[in-house]
């Protein structure tokens, strides 16, 4: 699973989106607000974790069960790679 | 999506020599841009009659319109769609120039043939004026 390096999260006060950008331009016409856990799902998919890492993290983080934060997880990962933001297994 | 995003977004951008994609919201640039459509700023330099720049006024509302004048380093700004011009605006408060624009998804350059036919006829605020005048007839 992979992060496609053409989009970077930008903070903005208590908000993270995600914005696409190249060498030479920075596009926000089409940009991705994340919430805190899609941000988590983001960061981890980033940094190259598994989703079981990723489930790790949720559910340290939140109190969710296991079964529920990977199922999340899941769909998460599914959407982004619908718009290209994530690719591969 | 408030303006301020997109400006801190600009000035980031241009603080890196990059060229910012921010969408159109509002009417009046029109018939050339409509809400939706998006344009391609850059730092501004080399400002000059019929650029589209954006700026900031001194009320705080940030605006992108076209350039009718330049006089005695000042710049007289005009919407397409207006017919009233804003006199007396300052260099520093142009904060970038648009270097093309996004037309249902089709890049539209400066130096395109329809863009300079468009231009030519629109700069005349009297035709600009009836027309704007007619279509609310």
């Amino acid at each position: 699973m992979k992060f496609n390096t053409d989009y970077v999260i930008k903070k903005v006060g208590d908000e993270a989106l995600l914005v696409r950008q190249s060498k030479k331009s920075v596009d926000y016409s089409k940009v991705i607000t994340l919430n805190p856990t899609s941000l988590l799902i983001v960061e981890g998919v980033m940094n190259n974790l598994s989703i079981d890492d990723i489930t790790e993290k949720m559910v340290a983080e939140y109190d969710v069960s296991k079964e529920k934060a990977k199922q999340d997880i899941i769909v998460t990962i599914n959407q982004l790679k619908t718009l290209n933001i994530v690719y591969g297994d | 999506m408030e303006i301020n995003f997109f400006v801190d977004g600009l000035k980031e951008t241009l603080e890196q020599d990059k060229v910012f994609i921010m969408p159109i919201n509002g009417t009046s640039m029109q018939p050339f841009l409509h809400t939706g459509d998006l344009v391609a700023l850059s730092k501004p330099f080399a400002l000059k009659k019929n650029d589209i720049v954006f700026y900031l006024r001194d009320n705080g509302q940030y605006v992108l319109h076209r350039i009718f004048k330049v006089k005695k380093n000042k710049f007289f700004l005009l919407g397409d769609h207006q017919t009233k011009i804003e006199k007396n605006i300052r260099e520093d408060q142009i904060l970038a120039k648009a270097i093309y624009v996004i037309i249902n998804e089709k890049k539209v350059l400066f130096s395109d043939k329809k863009y300079r036919i468009y231009l030519f006829f629109w700069r005349f605020r009297f035709l600009r004026y009836l027309i704007i005048k007619l279509r609310k007839i």
